[in-house]
């Protein structure tokens, strides 16, 4: 990578200038107080910022002041720009077709903390592999007069940690990351402590064992529900086959008990029989007394159930009829007095008036004289016959009147009594019973049969409930008629024959034990499958799917190798790469010892070839003679500047990368005897067949040099640089040639 | 001679959560394929259709999914198909609520018996056929094996098996429940074993005579049950059969291999990917080459997956031989010291260490461009 150009604007003292640089040698010449300074300055000012924002400001001037350089690299173009004062940086970079690649615009303050400028700073870390103003100065920045490492008690430690190799990855945060990767994974450190809580690996490996239990245990379940089903079916066939047994055995023992019994069963049966006879032939005579009572009872003309009011029916009606006859007879009585007492008639008592008046008026004519008295005495007499009369008359009504009053009374009476008994006979119709008085009187005489045959039949009655029924009765009677023919049969069959080998009396006992052993083995047996069918059914609640458990088991095994290998690369990566970091932090004084050794010897011109750096970063030349390493202090200044050039160059070479960045150098040989100017000159020529070197310097002597070996020359002086424009693109195409 | 379709291990309703939200479509794939399994029973006018097992992936599949079943099997039964049921090792019997006891499948013959006591005697066009099959119940059926025996000569004798052939490609590496051979086909001198358990296809053959067949899944479940899927159609008369592979699965799984050296950017590497793309496709990628740079496994996949039904990649591709680690090896840093490092480890390291190795440089790499220069 080359400087191609510097541009200011209104930057120092100058106002607007543009400065072009080559491959190789660039010497950039002019008198004390040109700006050579200013314009070296205004590199670490684009790429970094200014603190002292007046430091570069023109005089006299307000408003901008910038700077901008170009750079370039294989294949690309990278221009920085930047506002001095505002700090306002622009950076673009292209390809070589002018195709954009990245750009970059933002505010990056020396002391700001934006994101912006983070990612400037990754951007120039990027570029140069240099992200850091101290660090450049330290490196390919040399400044005026001296070689060495400007502040380098505070710049050792910040060196010695880019060296040892921070700068292009942060190492430590990548074992970081590993460690934290690994975990994640497993508690296990294989390089210390373990962690307390169980991580992925852990838990994978530690449910594949509860799936390996759980698989045998499954397995185991398997095995025994299996052992168990065989038992069932075992147990199962010998509870048929016993039960089978068992039933023949007491069919068997009964029909063995039983021709045992036969004799004593018949004699049973006949006794039983006789008295079944026995009674059957007393329910006879009951039933026909009890039929007989019953057909007395019709006779009766009695319901059966007498109305409990019947009596009293019967009773009222009687005493009714017999008061209605009395009272007919009263009537009767009272009718012929009645008749008796007829008004006396009234023609003898007329008649009687009449002679006594017509002999009266005939005496009375014939005696006139007396006529009066006559017809007085005549009329007396009439009104006499005519007073008893009517007396008489009088004391016959009155008689007729209260007899007749009596009449109407007993009249009354019998129409009551004629009502009660229509009452009655409606009472009997409704009993059922007529109401002819015939029937009455018949009922009344045969009631007190009617309960007399009642009690009878109630007797007879208790009888038969006593005995069985006739039904019965007579069931029995037939059931024992067949058993009796039914035994008569076999006995008349069988007794002469009895069954051979048939088990002796006194044997059955004993069979019938054994029968009742089996008979209990059978419950036991049939009580020990109900226990195998329910442990059955237990087991098969709590049978895990094997299949199930293989596939997840398996699903865990390919998890837990997975996670397993990558345990095993994290752990190779952390070992690998902390292997490094200690190998690299082992070795990296001794190495840059040695990169700093190859300059030394071009810097020294062959006279050292060698270097040694300690811990402390201080520097050691072999010593004259055979004494050993020397402290390069005790070497002469020409020595120890040519011994921090090679530092400074082997660490742009090293922080670069192999970038082979320019290097700019402002005067550093101002304090050189011309013999060392020389060699340094040398050194430098040959470096900057790799890096762009940029030198500053007001010496004219260097000119004669620089003509000589076709340098780039550029000069501060305004019209020497303009003269010497014309010249310059020629030189360009020689330096190139030089360069192939 | 009788027809018959003969498949096996359709797994209906596994579950399939490598697949994520494919899951239920690669579930409701396998019903539909037992849809059409069904279908090519009935085009190809076979009397039965013979399932070797593992009809369901579990003993305790969904009622809802057993209803569908039931509603196929019935449809089987209504154009006169029989079908013949083969417990197997995912559906087994073993639990008192296996869907073999639970479930009421009518009009099919089911070898639900851990020992072939007898064969099964049935009328088939005509033909007397003898079944024959077992359903395997550890320690039940430790000699069940034998009971396969052909029983008498006359009429058409057909075995089914849930079990693992020894020398099948399958034999090394899934499970090894009832082990045979083709010789103890042989002697067991049946006219046809319809197998099960294996999931890829394979005929049982000697001297020009077939012995058995596996159909394989119709439906690849796992990677390795890759490209087409097949049932077998089947024709057996008395000591003879053929048999011929139906396709019938609806996705291909496959595995393939992709050379990704020269693929600089993600863009290329995804391009090259998505030149194997089907929606159709379940495929497991295994990345190789030199690459530059630690693959972005996760947005490489979140760009190419869209163009598969299901992709999965597996990482095998090498950093240690990549410009970038050549480069940085000679550096005099911690991360050439590394490189350096890692090679020395890698030359002396045993084959499977190796990968170690490899998978522990792509970890530092992939963690060198996170926290610092990286690529430069």
């Amino acid at each position: 990578m080359i400087l191609r150009s510097l541009e200011l604007k209104h930057f120092g003292k100058f106002a607007e200038r543009t400065f072009e640089f080559r491959r190789g040698m660039n010497l950039v010449t002019g008198p004390n107080e040109a700006g050579k300074s200013t314009l070296m300055e205004a590199i670490p000012a684009v790429l970094f910022g200014v603190r002292n924002k007046e430091r570069f400001k023109p005089w006299g001037r307000s408003g901008s002041c910038a700077a901008a350089l170009v750079l370039e690299g294989r294949n690309r173009t990278v221009r920085i720009e930047r506002d001095i004062l505002s700090d306002q940086v622009r950076l673009i970079e292209h390809d070589d077709l002018y195709h954009e690649l990245y750009q970059f615009e933002g505010k990056v303050a020396p002391n700001g903390r934006s994101s912006e400028r983070g990612e400037y700073y990754e951007q120039l870390a990027r570029l140069f592999g240099i992200a850091e103003e101290d660090v450049f100065r330290a490196s390919l920045f040399f400044g005026q007069g001296h070689l060495d490492i400007p502040g380098q008690a505070a710049m050792t430690a910040k060196i010695k940690g880019m060296l040892s190799g921070f700068v292009e990855v942060d190492y430590d945060k990548v074992l970081e990351s590993l460690n934290d990767d690994l975990f994640v994974i497993t508690r296990v450190n294989p390089w210390g402590k373990d962690k307390t809580k169980d991580r992925e690996l852990e838990e994978v490996t530690k449910r594949i064992g509860a799936m390996e239990t759980r698989w045998y245990e499954a397995r185991e379940s398997l095995r025994e529900l299996e052992t168990l089903r065989g038992e069932m079916t075992e147990l199962d066939k010998s509870i048929r086959i016993d039960r089978d047994e068992y039933a023949k055995g007491e069919r068997y023992l009964a029909w063995a008990r039983k021709q045992w019994q036969l004799e004593d069963k018949e004699e049973g049966l006949r006794k039983n029989f006789a008295r079944v006879n026995r009674q059957s032939e007393k329910v006879g005579d009951l039933e026909k007394q009890r039929q007989e009572i019953e057909k007395e009872l019709g006779k009766t003309g009695l319901p059966r159930e007498i109305p409990e009011d019947l009596v009293k029916i019967l009773v009222e009606a009687d005493e009714e009829r017999k008061d209605l006859v009395s009272l007919q007879g009263e009537s009767a009585v009272l009718r012929k007095e009645l008749m008796a007492h007829k008004t006396p008639p009234w023609k003898p008592s007329a008649g009687l008036s009449a002679l006594l008046l017509a002999v009266g008026g005939g005496a009375a004519w014939f005696f006139s004289d007396r006529a009066v008295q006559i017809l007085l005495a005549a009329g007396l007499v009439t009104a006499v016959i005519w007073i008893v009369y009517l007396s008489k008359a009088g004391k016959e009504r009155a008689e007729r009147s209260r007899i007749q009053g009596q009449v109407q009374v007993l009249e009354r009476k019998r129409e009551e009594a004629q009502a009660r008994l229509a009452a009655l006979d409606e009472r009997f119709e409704r009993l059922g019973m007529s109401p002819s008085s015939i029937e009455i009187v018949k009922m009344q005489k045969n009631l007190a049969r009617h309960q007399e045959l009642l009690e009878r039949l109630k007797e007879v009655e208790i009888a038969l409930n006593v005995l069985d029924r006739s039904e019965e009765l007579k069931r029995d009677q037939d059931d024992l008629t067949r058993e009796l023919a039914v035994l008569d049969e076999r006995m008349e069959k069988e007794k002469p024959l009895r069954p051979e080998g048939l088990l002796p009396l006194e044997d059955l006992p004993d069979a019938e034990g054994k029968l009742q052993g089996l008979g209990e083995s059978l419950q036991e047996r049939e009580q020990r499958l109900l226990e195998l069918t329910r442990r059955e059914a237990a087991l098969h609640g709590a049978i895990g799917d094997l299949q199930q458990i293989e596939e997840e088991g398996e699903q865990l095994k390919s998890r837990e190798s997975t996670l397993l290998r990558r345990r095993d690369a994290l752990i190779a990566a952390y070992e690998l790469l902390s292997g490094s970091v200690e190998e690299f932090r082992r070795t990296y004084l001794e190495r840059f010892a040695s990169e700093i050794s190859t300059y030394l010897s071009s810097a020294s011109c062959g006279r050292y070839a060698k270097a040694r750096l300690d811990e402390d970063f201080s520097l050691s030349l072999p010593g004259k003679g055979e004494g050993g390493w020397q402290d390069v202090g005790c070497f002469s200044r020409g020595t120890i500047d040519a011994v921090y050039f090679a530092v400074r160059l082997a660490l742009t070479r090293h922080l670069s990368h192999g970038r082979r960045l320019p290097l700019f150098l402002d005067d550093p040989l101002v304090n050189f005897d011309s013999e060392r100017q020389a060699e340094t000159l040398v050194a430098l020529e040959s470096l900057s067949r790799e890096h762009q070197v940029i030198f500053f310097t007001h010496s004219e002597g260097m000119l004669k040099r620089a003509g000589q070996k076709r340098w780039n020359l550029v000069s501060l002086d305004e019209a020497k640089n303009s003269r010497n424009r014309a010249s310059e693109e020629r030189k360009d195409d020689v330096g190139q040639l030089h360069l192939l | 001679m009788i027809r018959i379709l003969h498949t096996a291990d359709l797994h209906l309703g596994a579950p399939l959560p490598s697949l994520g939200e494919a899951e239920g479509r690669r579930q409701s794939d396998f019903l539909q394929t037992f849809e059409r399994l069904l279908t090519l029973a009935i085009k190809n006018e076979v009397q039965m259709f013979l399932v070797a097992g593992d009809l369901f992936d579990s003993p305790k599949p969904d009622a809802d999914l057993v209803g569908k079943v039931q509603a196929g099997i019935k449809r089987l039964a209504e154009r006169g198909i029989l079908t013949v049921l083969l417990p197997g090792t995912h559906d087994n019997t073993v639990g008192a609520d296996s869907v073999y006891r639970r479930h009421e499948f009518s009009g099919v013959v089911l070898l639900s018996s851990p020992v072939v006591e007898e064969p099964v005697g049935i009328e088939v066009a005509g033909e007397e056929v003898f079944l024959y099959g077992f359903a395997y119940r550890s320690f039940a059926s430790d000699d069940a094996m034998a009971g396969m025996v052909r029983r008498k000569p006359e009429g058409i004798h057909i075995g089914l098996l849930h079990g693992s052939r020894q020398g099948s490609p399958e034999w090394e590496y899934r499970k090894k429940d009832l082990p045979f051979d083709l010789a103890t086909l042989q002697q067991w001198g049946l006219d046809y074993v319809a197998l099960g358990h294996y999931h890829n296809y394979e005929t049982l053959e000697s001297g020009g005579r077939l012995y058995g067949c596996y159909p394989g899944s119709p439906e690849g479940k796992r990677f390795g049950e890759n490209g087409p899927r097949f049932c077998a159609l089947v024709s057996v008369e008395p000591g003879r059969a053929t048999v011929e592979p139906l396709p019938v699965g609806s996705r291909i799984l496959d595995e393939l291999t992709l050379d990704l050296s020269g693929s600089e950017t993600l863009q290329a590497a995804s391009d090259k990917i998505r030149e194997l793309r089907s929606s159709d496709l379940l495929l497991r990628l295994t990345l190789t080459g030199v690459v530059e740079a630690p693959l972005d496994l996760k947005t490489l996949h979140a760009r190419t997956a869209g163009d598969f039904f299901h992709l999965e990649f597996v990482d095998k591709t090498q950093l240690f031989d990549s410009d970038f680690a050549r480069r940085i090896e000679t550096e005099e840093t911690v991360r050439g010291v590394f490189v350096r490092r890692s090679r020395q480890l890698m030359d002396e390291a045993s084959p499977e260490r190796r990968q170690v190795v490899e998978d522990a440089f792509r970890e530092v790499l992939i963690r060198f461009q996170s926290f610092g220069g990286g690529q430069s």
